[in-house]
Protein backbone atom coordinates (compact mmCIF):
# COMPACT_ATOMS: atom_id res chain seq x y z
CA UNK A 1 0.00 0.00 0.00
CA UNK A 2 1.86 3.18 -1.18
CA UNK A 3 0.86 5.16 1.78
CA UNK A 4 3.04 8.53 1.01
CA UNK A 5 0.40 9.06 -2.37
CA UNK A 6 -2.68 8.09 -1.36
CA UNK A 7 -5.40 10.34 -0.79
CA UNK A 8 -5.29 11.87 3.21
CA UNK A 9 -7.97 14.97 2.49
CA UNK A 10 -10.49 15.49 -0.30
CA UNK A 11 -12.33 18.49 -0.62
CA UNK A 12 -14.31 19.08 -3.35
CA UNK A 13 -12.36 19.05 -6.50
CA UNK A 14 -8.97 19.35 -4.16
CA UNK A 15 -6.94 16.68 -2.75
CA UNK A 16 -4.23 16.24 -0.82
CA UNK A 17 -1.48 13.38 -0.27
CA UNK A 18 -0.51 11.75 2.69
CA UNK A 19 2.86 13.16 1.93
CA UNK A 20 1.99 16.80 1.13
CA UNK A 21 0.11 16.71 4.42
CA UNK A 22 2.75 15.49 6.50
CA UNK A 23 5.59 18.04 4.58
CA UNK A 24 2.71 21.18 4.45
CA UNK A 25 2.15 19.97 8.49
CA UNK A 26 5.50 20.12 9.16
CA UNK A 27 6.57 23.58 7.46
CA UNK A 28 3.96 25.13 9.45
CA UNK A 29 4.99 23.79 12.53
CA UNK A 30 8.88 24.73 11.63
CA UNK A 31 7.27 28.53 11.18
CA UNK A 32 4.89 28.58 14.32
CA UNK A 33 8.62 27.53 16.38
CA UNK A 34 10.04 29.99 15.08
CA UNK A 35 7.25 32.59 15.94
CA UNK A 36 7.99 31.47 19.36
CA UNK A 37 5.54 28.95 19.80
CA UNK A 38 5.90 26.30 22.83
CA UNK A 39 5.06 23.76 24.95
CA UNK A 40 1.25 24.73 26.04
CA UNK A 41 0.66 27.67 24.14
CA UNK A 42 -3.35 27.89 22.99
CA UNK A 43 -3.28 28.06 19.35
CA UNK A 44 -6.50 29.43 17.51
CA UNK A 45 -8.82 28.17 14.46
CA UNK A 46 -11.55 29.58 13.27
CA UNK A 47 -12.47 28.61 9.53
CA UNK A 48 -15.28 26.99 7.67
CA UNK A 49 -14.64 23.42 6.31
CA UNK A 50 -11.25 23.40 4.90
CA UNK A 51 -8.29 21.30 4.40
CA UNK A 52 -5.97 24.23 5.45
CA UNK A 53 -7.51 23.97 8.92
CA UNK A 54 -6.54 20.57 9.50
CA UNK A 55 -2.58 21.42 8.25
CA UNK A 56 -3.27 23.90 11.35
CA UNK A 57 -4.15 21.23 13.54
CA UNK A 58 -1.77 18.75 12.82
CA UNK A 59 1.19 21.37 12.69
CA UNK A 60 -0.11 22.94 16.06
CA UNK A 61 0.06 19.22 17.49
CA UNK A 62 3.95 18.84 16.36
CA UNK A 63 4.67 21.79 18.18
CA UNK A 64 3.53 20.51 21.67
CA UNK A 65 1.14 23.53 21.38
CA UNK A 66 -3.00 23.34 22.07
CA UNK A 67 -5.01 23.72 19.46
CA UNK A 68 -8.39 25.52 19.76
CA UNK A 69 -10.65 24.88 17.01
CA UNK A 70 -13.32 27.25 17.77
CA UNK A 71 -16.86 26.13 16.13
CA UNK A 72 -17.86 28.15 12.86
CA UNK A 73 -21.37 29.19 14.33
CA UNK A 74 -20.27 31.49 16.67
CA UNK A 75 -20.81 34.66 16.84
CA UNK A 76 -18.61 37.77 18.37
CA UNK A 77 -19.53 37.31 21.78
CA UNK A 78 -18.63 33.51 21.95
CA UNK A 79 -15.79 34.15 19.77
CA UNK A 80 -14.45 36.49 22.23
CA UNK A 81 -14.64 34.66 25.44
CA UNK A 82 -12.97 31.66 24.10
CA UNK A 83 -10.06 34.30 22.81
CA UNK A 84 -9.74 35.52 26.00
CA UNK A 85 -10.85 32.65 28.31
CA UNK A 86 -7.61 30.64 27.03
CA UNK A 87 -5.61 33.49 26.26
CA UNK A 88 -4.94 32.29 22.69
CA UNK A 89 -1.57 33.42 20.92
CA UNK A 90 -1.80 33.18 17.03
CA UNK A 91 -5.54 32.56 15.98
CA UNK A 92 -5.84 30.87 12.18
CA UNK A 93 -8.77 31.88 10.13
CA UNK A 94 -10.52 32.31 6.62
CA UNK A 95 -11.79 35.32 5.33
CA UNK A 96 -15.51 34.48 6.24
CA UNK A 97 -15.19 34.20 9.44
CA UNK A 98 -12.38 37.50 9.76
CA UNK A 99 -15.92 39.25 9.22
CA UNK A 100 -17.06 38.31 13.18
CA UNK A 101 -13.95 38.81 14.08
CA UNK A 102 -13.75 42.21 12.98
CA UNK A 103 -17.39 42.80 14.83
CA UNK A 104 -15.75 41.14 17.62
CA UNK A 105 -13.33 43.43 17.96
CA UNK A 106 -13.92 47.23 16.29
CA UNK A 107 -11.21 48.53 17.83
CA UNK A 108 -8.79 46.49 19.67
CA UNK A 109 -6.71 43.66 18.39
CA UNK A 110 -7.60 40.38 20.31
CA UNK A 111 -4.42 38.10 19.73
CA UNK A 112 -0.84 39.19 18.22
CA UNK A 113 -0.91 37.02 15.80
CA UNK A 114 -3.35 35.78 13.21
CA UNK A 115 -2.59 33.48 10.10
CA UNK A 116 -4.80 33.89 7.06
CA UNK A 117 -6.00 30.51 5.74
CA UNK A 118 -7.38 31.97 2.41
CA UNK A 119 -5.24 33.36 0.07
CA UNK A 120 -6.66 37.21 0.77
CA UNK A 121 -8.05 38.59 3.80
CA UNK A 122 -10.18 41.60 4.75
CA UNK A 123 -9.15 42.90 8.14
CA UNK A 124 -9.16 47.13 8.41
CA UNK A 125 -7.41 47.48 12.30
CA UNK A 126 -5.30 50.54 12.18
CA UNK A 127 -2.41 48.46 13.86
CA UNK A 128 -1.54 44.59 14.34
CA UNK A 129 1.50 42.94 15.20
CA UNK A 130 1.36 41.09 11.86
CA UNK A 131 -0.91 39.05 9.60
CA UNK A 132 0.42 36.13 7.96
CA UNK A 133 -0.61 34.03 4.83
CA UNK A 134 -0.72 30.64 5.25
CA UNK A 135 -0.24 30.38 1.38
CA UNK A 136 3.19 31.82 1.75
CA UNK A 137 4.04 30.31 4.83
CA UNK A 138 3.76 27.02 2.67
CA UNK A 139 6.15 28.11 -0.25
CA UNK A 140 8.98 28.56 2.45
CA UNK A 141 11.59 25.99 2.54
CA UNK A 142 12.10 23.45 5.44
CA UNK A 143 15.14 22.63 7.47
CA UNK A 144 16.00 19.15 6.86
CA UNK A 145 15.01 18.43 10.92
CA UNK A 146 12.25 19.32 11.94
CA UNK A 147 11.91 20.51 16.21
CA UNK A 148 9.57 17.57 17.83
CA UNK A 149 8.53 18.61 21.05
CA UNK A 150 7.49 14.95 21.94
CA UNK A 151 4.57 15.90 24.26
CA UNK A 152 3.79 13.93 27.13
CA UNK A 153 0.56 11.67 27.19
CA UNK A 154 -0.92 13.85 29.92
CA UNK A 155 -0.21 17.00 28.45
CA UNK A 156 -3.12 19.07 26.96
CA UNK A 157 -3.39 18.61 22.91
CA UNK A 158 -6.58 20.36 22.89
CA UNK A 159 -9.31 22.10 24.30
CA UNK A 160 -12.82 22.08 23.01
CA UNK A 161 -15.61 24.56 24.20
CA UNK A 162 -19.35 23.70 24.89
CA UNK A 163 -22.28 25.01 26.16
CA UNK A 164 -22.58 25.10 29.87
CA UNK A 165 -25.84 25.44 32.42
CA UNK A 166 -24.57 29.03 33.16
CA UNK A 167 -22.94 31.82 31.31
CA UNK A 168 -19.91 31.25 28.62
CA UNK A 169 -19.29 27.91 26.61
CA UNK A 170 -16.78 26.37 29.23
CA UNK A 171 -13.56 24.70 27.08
CA UNK A 172 -12.89 20.59 27.96
CA UNK A 173 -9.31 19.75 28.45
CA UNK A 174 -8.74 16.96 26.14
CA UNK A 175 -5.07 14.84 26.48
CA UNK A 176 -2.57 13.40 24.04
CA UNK A 177 -3.73 10.31 25.84
CA UNK A 178 -7.39 10.60 25.52
CA UNK A 179 -7.12 10.95 21.94
CA UNK A 180 -4.74 8.41 20.98
CA UNK A 181 -6.66 5.70 23.18
CA UNK A 182 -10.29 6.77 22.40
CA UNK A 183 -8.69 6.54 17.93
CA UNK A 184 -7.85 3.09 18.53
CA UNK A 185 -10.24 1.89 20.34
CA UNK A 186 -12.61 3.50 17.60
CA UNK A 187 -10.76 2.25 14.90
CA UNK A 188 -11.00 -1.31 16.60
CA UNK A 189 -14.73 -1.36 16.98
CA UNK A 190 -15.69 0.61 13.48
CA UNK A 191 -13.11 -1.28 12.33
CA UNK A 192 -11.40 1.40 10.46
CA UNK A 193 -8.68 0.46 7.82
CA UNK A 194 -7.32 2.12 4.25
CA UNK A 195 -9.76 1.37 2.02
CA UNK A 196 -12.41 3.40 4.31
CA UNK A 197 -13.62 6.62 2.55
CA UNK A 198 -15.04 8.77 5.28
CA UNK A 199 -17.36 11.92 4.95
CA UNK A 200 -16.84 14.40 7.45
CA UNK A 201 -19.53 16.90 7.99
CA UNK A 202 -19.80 18.35 11.35
CA UNK A 203 -17.47 21.12 12.11
CA UNK A 204 -13.50 20.19 13.84
CA UNK A 205 -14.78 21.90 17.23
CA UNK A 206 -17.14 19.03 17.76
CA UNK A 207 -15.50 15.83 19.28
CA UNK A 208 -17.19 13.27 17.47
CA UNK A 209 -15.83 15.32 13.90
CA UNK A 210 -12.31 15.42 15.72
CA UNK A 211 -12.37 11.51 16.30
CA UNK A 212 -12.78 10.68 12.96
CA UNK A 213 -9.87 13.15 11.38
CA UNK A 214 -7.55 11.03 13.76
CA UNK A 215 -9.29 7.28 13.38
CA UNK A 216 -8.96 8.40 9.54
CA UNK A 217 -5.45 9.40 9.64
CA UNK A 218 -4.38 6.22 12.29
CA UNK A 219 -5.90 3.56 9.54
CA UNK A 220 -4.36 5.57 6.39
CA UNK A 221 -7.81 6.15 5.50
CA UNK A 222 -9.08 9.09 2.83
CA UNK A 223 -11.48 11.91 5.07
CA UNK A 224 -13.98 13.80 2.26
CA UNK A 225 -14.78 16.89 3.67
CA UNK A 226 -18.69 17.75 3.38
CA UNK A 227 -18.73 21.44 2.90
CA UNK A 228 -22.73 21.90 2.61
CA UNK A 229 -24.87 20.47 4.91
CA UNK A 230 -27.57 20.61 2.11
CA UNK A 231 -29.09 16.87 1.74
CA UNK A 232 -28.79 16.94 -2.52
CA UNK A 233 -24.96 18.27 -1.71
CA UNK A 234 -24.05 15.08 0.41
CA UNK A 235 -25.62 12.11 -1.27
CA UNK A 236 -23.65 13.88 -4.31
CA UNK A 237 -20.84 13.40 -2.23
CA UNK A 238 -21.68 10.10 -0.42
CA UNK A 239 -22.20 8.76 -4.45
CA UNK A 240 -19.02 10.59 -6.74
CA UNK A 241 -16.75 9.94 -3.96
CA UNK A 242 -17.46 5.89 -2.93
CA UNK A 243 -17.96 7.05 0.71
CA UNK A 244 -17.13 3.54 3.28
CA UNK A 245 -18.45 5.33 6.60
CA UNK A 246 -20.57 8.27 7.82
CA UNK A 247 -20.74 9.44 11.22
CA UNK A 248 -23.66 12.21 12.12
CA UNK A 249 -26.18 13.47 14.91
CA UNK A 250 -29.56 12.31 14.64
CA UNK A 251 -30.50 15.33 13.29
CA UNK A 252 -28.63 15.30 10.50
CA UNK A 253 -29.53 11.81 9.59
CA UNK A 254 -33.36 12.98 10.27
CA UNK A 255 -33.21 15.73 7.51
CA UNK A 256 -31.37 13.41 5.36
CA UNK A 257 -35.07 11.31 5.21
CA UNK A 258 -36.98 14.71 4.91
CA UNK A 259 -39.25 15.70 2.12
CA UNK A 260 -37.01 17.34 -0.83
CA UNK A 261 -33.93 14.86 0.26
CA UNK A 262 -32.70 12.65 -2.68
CA UNK A 263 -31.52 10.25 -0.11
CA UNK A 264 -34.18 7.49 0.24
CA UNK A 265 -34.00 7.26 -3.90
CA UNK A 266 -30.76 5.86 -3.98
CA UNK A 267 -28.63 3.08 -2.86
CA UNK A 268 -25.52 3.15 -1.60
CA UNK A 269 -23.26 -0.18 -1.88
CA UNK A 270 -20.15 0.75 -0.83
CA UNK A 271 -21.13 2.32 2.60
CA UNK A 272 -19.92 -0.26 4.96
CA UNK A 273 -21.07 1.55 8.09
CA UNK A 274 -23.00 4.11 9.89
CA UNK A 275 -22.92 5.59 13.15
CA UNK A 276 -24.75 8.46 15.38
CA UNK A 277 -23.93 9.84 18.59
CA UNK A 278 -25.35 13.06 20.74
CA UNK A 279 -28.99 12.64 20.49
CA UNK A 280 -31.86 10.68 21.18
CA UNK A 281 -32.65 9.28 18.18
CA UNK A 282 -36.77 8.82 17.40
CA UNK A 283 -37.34 5.21 16.94
CA UNK A 284 -39.49 5.83 13.95
CA UNK A 285 -36.74 7.26 12.14
CA UNK A 286 -34.40 5.01 12.91
CA UNK A 287 -36.19 2.47 11.29
CA UNK A 288 -36.53 4.11 8.00
CA UNK A 289 -32.90 4.75 7.74
CA UNK A 290 -32.01 0.74 8.62
CA UNK A 291 -34.74 0.40 5.62
CA UNK A 292 -32.84 2.44 3.33
CA UNK A 293 -29.77 1.52 4.39
CA UNK A 294 -30.28 -2.63 4.55
CA UNK A 295 -26.56 -3.85 3.76
CA UNK A 296 -24.91 -1.12 6.14
CA UNK A 297 -23.79 -1.99 9.51
CA UNK A 298 -25.27 0.70 12.00
CA UNK A 299 -22.89 1.92 15.29
CA UNK A 300 -25.17 3.46 17.88
CA UNK A 301 -22.52 5.32 20.70
CA UNK A 302 -22.69 7.31 23.58
CA UNK A 303 -20.60 9.79 24.78
CA UNK A 304 -19.79 13.33 26.28
CA UNK A 305 -16.92 15.89 25.23
CA UNK A 306 -15.83 15.52 28.81
CA UNK A 307 -15.66 11.85 28.78
CA UNK A 308 -14.96 11.34 24.72
CA UNK A 309 -16.34 7.80 24.17
CA UNK A 310 -18.64 6.14 26.47
CA UNK A 311 -20.41 3.50 24.92
CA UNK A 312 -21.31 1.72 21.48
CA UNK A 313 -23.54 -1.01 20.13
CA UNK A 314 -22.40 -3.73 17.77
CA UNK A 315 -24.22 -4.10 15.09
CA UNK A 316 -25.07 -7.19 15.76
CA UNK A 317 -26.48 -5.82 18.59
CA UNK A 318 -28.88 -3.54 16.69
CA UNK A 319 -32.12 -5.40 16.01
CA UNK A 320 -32.32 -7.03 19.71
CA UNK A 321 -31.24 -4.24 21.73
CA UNK A 322 -32.07 -0.88 19.69
CA UNK A 323 -32.44 2.11 20.80
CA UNK A 324 -30.23 1.25 23.23
CA UNK A 325 -27.02 3.23 22.78
CA UNK A 326 -24.85 -0.05 23.54
CA UNK A 327 -22.35 -1.45 26.03
CA UNK A 328 -18.55 0.55 27.62
CA UNK A 329 -15.52 0.74 25.91
CA UNK A 330 -13.08 -1.57 27.45
CA UNK A 331 -11.56 0.33 30.14
CA UNK A 332 -14.92 2.21 30.91
CA UNK A 333 -17.83 1.92 33.22
CA UNK A 334 -20.63 3.33 33.03
CA UNK A 335 -23.34 3.86 36.39
CA UNK A 336 -26.62 5.12 36.77
CA UNK A 337 -27.15 7.06 39.97
CA UNK A 338 -29.99 8.68 41.69
CA UNK A 339 -30.29 11.97 43.21
CA UNK A 340 -28.59 11.20 46.39
CA UNK A 341 -25.78 9.85 44.28
CA UNK A 342 -26.75 5.67 45.06
CA UNK A 343 -26.22 3.69 42.35
CA UNK A 344 -29.51 2.48 40.34
CA UNK A 345 -30.70 -1.30 39.62
CA UNK A 346 -31.10 -2.02 35.93
CA UNK A 347 -34.58 -0.38 34.79
CA UNK A 348 -34.18 2.51 36.84
CA UNK A 349 -33.58 6.31 35.96
CA UNK A 350 -30.67 7.91 36.97
CA UNK A 351 -28.18 10.34 36.23
CA UNK A 352 -25.12 8.75 33.73
CA UNK A 353 -22.02 8.67 35.09
CA UNK A 354 -18.52 7.77 32.99
CA UNK A 355 -15.45 6.05 35.44
CA UNK A 356 -12.53 4.91 33.38
CA UNK A 357 -10.79 6.26 30.76
CA UNK A 358 -11.23 8.99 28.01
CA UNK A 359 -11.80 11.31 30.88
CA UNK A 360 -11.00 14.54 30.66
CA UNK A 361 -8.77 16.20 33.30
CA UNK A 362 -11.43 19.15 33.54
CA UNK A 363 -12.38 22.70 32.23
CA UNK A 364 -9.89 25.43 31.50
CA UNK A 365 -9.85 27.62 33.73
CA UNK A 366 -12.85 26.97 35.30
CA UNK A 367 -12.02 25.01 39.02
CA UNK A 368 -15.59 25.41 40.39
CA UNK A 369 -17.28 23.75 37.66
CA UNK A 370 -14.78 21.18 37.08
CA UNK A 371 -15.21 20.15 40.65
CA UNK A 372 -19.35 20.02 39.89
CA UNK A 373 -18.93 17.53 37.02
CA UNK A 374 -16.04 15.97 37.34
CA UNK A 375 -15.32 13.19 40.79
CA UNK A 376 -11.90 11.22 40.72
CA UNK A 377 -12.01 9.79 37.39
CA UNK A 378 -15.74 9.81 37.14
CA UNK A 379 -17.79 12.51 34.76
CA UNK A 380 -20.97 13.40 35.93
CA UNK A 381 -22.52 13.86 32.59
CA UNK A 382 -26.00 15.59 33.48
CA UNK A 383 -27.45 13.51 31.35
CA UNK A 384 -30.52 10.81 31.95
CA UNK A 385 -30.54 6.85 31.05
CA UNK A 386 -30.54 3.41 32.47
CA UNK A 387 -29.36 -0.13 32.02
CA UNK A 388 -31.08 -3.18 31.56
CA UNK A 389 -29.98 -6.35 32.95
CA UNK A 390 -26.95 -7.23 30.54
CA UNK A 391 -25.66 -3.54 31.23
CA UNK A 392 -27.17 -2.28 27.64
CA UNK A 393 -27.26 1.71 28.15
CA UNK A 394 -30.26 3.84 26.97
CA UNK A 395 -30.24 7.40 26.51
CA UNK A 396 -32.75 9.19 27.79
CA UNK A 397 -31.96 13.01 27.12
CA UNK A 398 -30.74 15.48 29.39
CA UNK A 399 -31.27 15.56 33.14
CA UNK A 400 -30.65 18.92 33.69
CA UNK A 401 -32.14 21.92 32.06
CA UNK A 402 -29.83 22.01 28.87
CA UNK A 403 -31.50 21.88 25.57
CA UNK A 404 -30.50 19.06 22.73
CA UNK A 405 -30.99 20.54 19.35
CA UNK A 406 -29.42 19.60 16.40
CA UNK A 407 -26.89 17.61 18.20
CA UNK A 408 -25.74 20.86 20.31
CA UNK A 409 -26.02 20.99 24.15
CA UNK A 410 -27.49 24.51 24.44
CA UNK A 411 -27.97 26.65 27.82
CA UNK A 412 -31.54 28.22 28.02
CA UNK A 413 -29.59 31.15 30.49
CA UNK A 414 -27.34 32.06 27.88
CA UNK A 415 -30.09 32.29 25.29
CA UNK A 416 -31.94 34.48 28.11
CA UNK A 417 -28.75 36.56 28.74
CA UNK A 418 -29.21 37.99 25.25
CA UNK A 419 -31.95 38.40 25.10
CA UNK A 420 -32.56 40.62 28.47
CA UNK A 421 -29.93 42.62 26.30
CA UNK A 422 -33.60 43.84 24.47
CA UNK A 423 -34.09 46.84 26.29
CA UNK A 424 -38.06 46.79 26.69
CA UNK A 425 -37.94 42.90 27.80
CA UNK A 426 -38.36 42.45 31.37
CA UNK A 427 -38.64 38.45 32.22
CA UNK A 428 -37.71 35.70 29.24
CA UNK A 429 -37.48 32.08 29.88
CA UNK A 430 -36.75 30.12 27.24
CA UNK A 431 -37.15 26.10 26.62
CA UNK A 432 -37.06 23.25 24.07
CA UNK A 433 -40.32 21.80 22.71
CA UNK A 434 -39.70 18.39 21.88
CA UNK A 435 -39.18 18.20 17.82
CA UNK A 436 -38.69 15.52 16.08
CA UNK A 437 -36.45 16.65 13.37
CA UNK A 438 -33.44 18.29 15.67
CA UNK A 439 -34.73 17.24 19.27
CA UNK A 440 -36.17 20.79 20.22
CA UNK A 441 -37.08 23.55 19.46
CA UNK A 442 -36.07 26.18 21.38
CA UNK A 443 -38.86 28.32 22.75
CA UNK A 444 -38.72 32.18 24.02
CA UNK A 445 -41.55 33.00 26.58
CA UNK A 446 -41.00 36.80 27.41
CA UNK A 447 -42.44 39.62 29.35
CA UNK A 448 -42.65 43.06 27.85
CA UNK A 449 -41.60 46.62 30.01
CA UNK A 450 -45.41 47.93 30.94
CA UNK A 451 -46.33 49.85 28.18
CA UNK A 452 -44.07 48.31 25.47
CA UNK A 453 -45.24 46.02 22.58
CA UNK A 454 -42.65 43.50 20.84
CA UNK A 455 -42.97 41.39 17.91
CA UNK A 456 -41.75 37.88 17.40
CA UNK A 457 -39.10 39.24 14.91
CA UNK A 458 -37.80 41.31 17.19
CA UNK A 459 -36.32 38.94 19.63
CA UNK A 460 -35.67 36.35 16.77
CA UNK A 461 -33.69 38.70 15.28
CA UNK A 462 -32.11 40.17 18.15
CA UNK A 463 -30.69 36.74 18.56
CA UNK A 464 -29.79 36.10 15.05
CA UNK A 465 -27.36 38.59 15.43
CA UNK A 466 -25.45 37.42 18.53
CA UNK A 467 -25.80 33.50 18.84
CA UNK A 468 -25.02 30.51 16.53
CA UNK A 469 -28.07 29.22 14.71
CA UNK A 470 -28.91 26.58 16.35
CA UNK A 471 -29.59 28.99 19.38
CA UNK A 472 -32.13 31.18 18.01
CA UNK A 473 -35.89 30.87 19.15
CA UNK A 474 -38.06 29.41 16.89
CA UNK A 475 -41.20 30.40 18.98
CA UNK A 476 -41.63 33.47 20.69
CA UNK A 477 -44.96 33.67 22.99
CA UNK A 478 -45.47 36.72 24.40
CA UNK A 479 -47.26 37.02 28.20
CA UNK A 480 -48.53 39.35 30.77
CA UNK A 481 -46.74 37.32 33.68
CA UNK A 482 -44.62 34.27 34.04
CA UNK A 483 -45.71 31.42 36.23
CA UNK A 484 -43.50 31.48 39.71
CA UNK A 485 -42.85 28.50 42.23
CA UNK A 486 -43.52 28.76 45.88
CA UNK A 487 -40.38 30.39 46.47
CA UNK A 488 -40.85 33.21 43.82
CA UNK A 489 -38.51 32.01 41.07
CA UNK A 490 -39.77 31.94 37.59
CA UNK A 491 -41.36 27.75 36.90
CA UNK A 492 -39.66 27.11 33.57
CA UNK A 493 -41.72 23.35 33.94
CA UNK A 494 -45.10 25.12 34.12
CA UNK A 495 -44.43 27.52 30.89
CA UNK B 1 -41.55 42.61 -8.81
CA UNK B 2 -38.60 40.50 -10.96
CA UNK B 3 -37.52 37.36 -9.86
CA UNK B 4 -34.45 38.98 -7.91
CA UNK B 5 -36.35 41.56 -6.26
CA UNK B 6 -38.54 39.11 -4.75
CA UNK B 7 -35.29 36.62 -3.53
CA UNK B 8 -34.30 39.54 -2.32
CA UNK B 9 -37.09 40.49 -0.19
CA UNK B 10 -37.88 37.01 0.92
CA UNK B 11 -33.78 37.08 2.15
CA UNK B 12 -33.67 39.97 3.78
CA UNK B 13 -36.45 38.85 5.97
CA UNK B 14 -34.83 35.85 6.54
CA UNK B 15 -31.45 37.22 7.74
CA UNK B 16 -32.40 40.62 8.67
CA UNK B 17 -29.05 41.79 6.38
CA UNK B 18 -29.91 44.69 4.23
CA UNK B 19 -27.32 45.75 1.35
CA UNK B 20 -26.43 41.57 0.95
CA UNK B 21 -24.21 41.02 -2.43
CA UNK B 22 -26.29 38.33 -4.25
CA UNK B 23 -23.80 36.52 -4.75
CA UNK B 24 -23.12 35.83 -1.00
CA UNK B 25 -22.90 32.52 -0.45
CA UNK B 26 -25.40 32.17 2.21
CA UNK B 27 -24.84 29.45 4.19
CA UNK B 28 -21.00 29.90 4.11
CA UNK B 29 -21.26 32.84 5.95
CA UNK B 30 -24.00 31.73 8.29
CA UNK B 31 -27.04 33.80 7.49
CA UNK B 32 -29.04 30.61 6.28
CA UNK B 33 -28.50 27.06 7.58
CA UNK B 34 -29.73 23.95 6.74
CA UNK B 35 -32.64 24.22 9.34
CA UNK B 36 -34.02 27.33 6.60
CA UNK B 37 -34.14 24.84 3.18
CA UNK B 38 -37.85 23.80 3.91
CA UNK B 39 -39.04 26.88 4.14
CA UNK B 40 -36.43 28.45 1.43
CA UNK B 41 -38.44 25.26 -0.74
CA UNK B 42 -41.59 26.60 0.63
CA UNK B 43 -41.42 29.78 -0.33
CA UNK B 44 -39.69 29.55 -4.21
CA UNK B 45 -42.87 26.93 -4.71
CA UNK B 46 -45.96 29.01 -3.96
CA UNK B 47 -44.54 32.61 -4.90
CA UNK B 48 -43.46 31.31 -8.65
CA UNK B 49 -45.37 28.65 -8.93
CA UNK B 50 -43.05 26.03 -9.63
CA UNK B 51 -41.78 22.31 -8.33
CA UNK B 52 -38.27 22.19 -6.76
CA UNK B 53 -37.13 18.86 -7.05
CA UNK B 54 -34.84 16.81 -4.74
CA UNK B 55 -32.11 17.33 -7.81
CA UNK B 56 -32.65 21.17 -6.98
CA UNK B 57 -31.21 20.95 -3.18
CA UNK B 58 -28.19 22.09 -3.28
CA UNK B 59 -25.52 25.10 -3.08
CA UNK B 60 -25.79 25.18 -7.09
CA UNK B 61 -29.43 26.32 -6.75
CA UNK B 62 -29.80 27.50 -2.64
CA UNK B 63 -26.00 28.82 -2.37
CA UNK B 64 -27.11 32.71 -3.11
CA UNK B 65 -29.41 35.24 -4.04
CA UNK B 66 -28.08 34.45 -7.78
CA UNK B 67 -28.36 30.96 -7.22
CA UNK B 68 -32.09 30.99 -6.54
CA UNK B 69 -32.95 32.99 -9.55
CA UNK B 70 -30.97 30.87 -11.96
CA UNK B 71 -33.25 28.19 -9.92
CA UNK B 72 -36.56 29.47 -10.46
CA UNK B 73 -35.65 30.61 -14.00
CA UNK B 74 -34.39 26.97 -14.79
CA UNK B 75 -37.63 25.86 -13.01
CA UNK B 76 -40.08 27.78 -15.24
CA UNK B 77 -38.25 26.95 -18.31
CA UNK B 78 -38.58 23.31 -17.59
CA UNK B 79 -42.72 24.16 -17.10
CA UNK B 80 -43.21 25.85 -20.03
CA UNK B 81 -41.39 22.32 -22.12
Amino acid sequence: MDYPHKEAVVCGHRRLSYEDMEEASARLAYFLISLGVSRGDRIGIFSNKSIEEIIAIFAVLKTGGIFVHINPQYRESQLSHVISDCNLKILFIDNIKAKILEKAYTEKVPVDIIISLSPEINLSWRSFKKIYYLDDILKESTPDKIPCSNPGENDTASIIYTSGSTGMPKGIIVTHSIFYDSTVASVSVLENNFNDRLISVTPFSFDGALSQLFTSFFSGATLVLQQSNLPGDIVRTLLSESITGFHAVPSLWIMLLQKYSPFAKHSYPNLRYISTIGEVFPENYLIKLKHILKETKFYMMYGTTEAFRSTYLPPEDFERKRPSVGRPFPGVEILIVDEEGNICGPGETGEIVHRGRFVSPGYWNNREKTVGTFKGNAVYTGDSGKVDDEGYLYFLGRKDGMIKTSGYRVSPEEIEECIYQIEDIKEVVVTGIPDKETGSKIKAVAVCTNGTVLAPVDIINHCKDRLPYYMVPRIVEFREKLPRTATNKINRSAV
Amino acid sequence: MTIKEEVERYILELTNQPGLDPSTNLFENGLLTSLDFLDLISFIEETFSVTVTEDDIGMKYLGSVNNIVNLVQKLRQNNRS
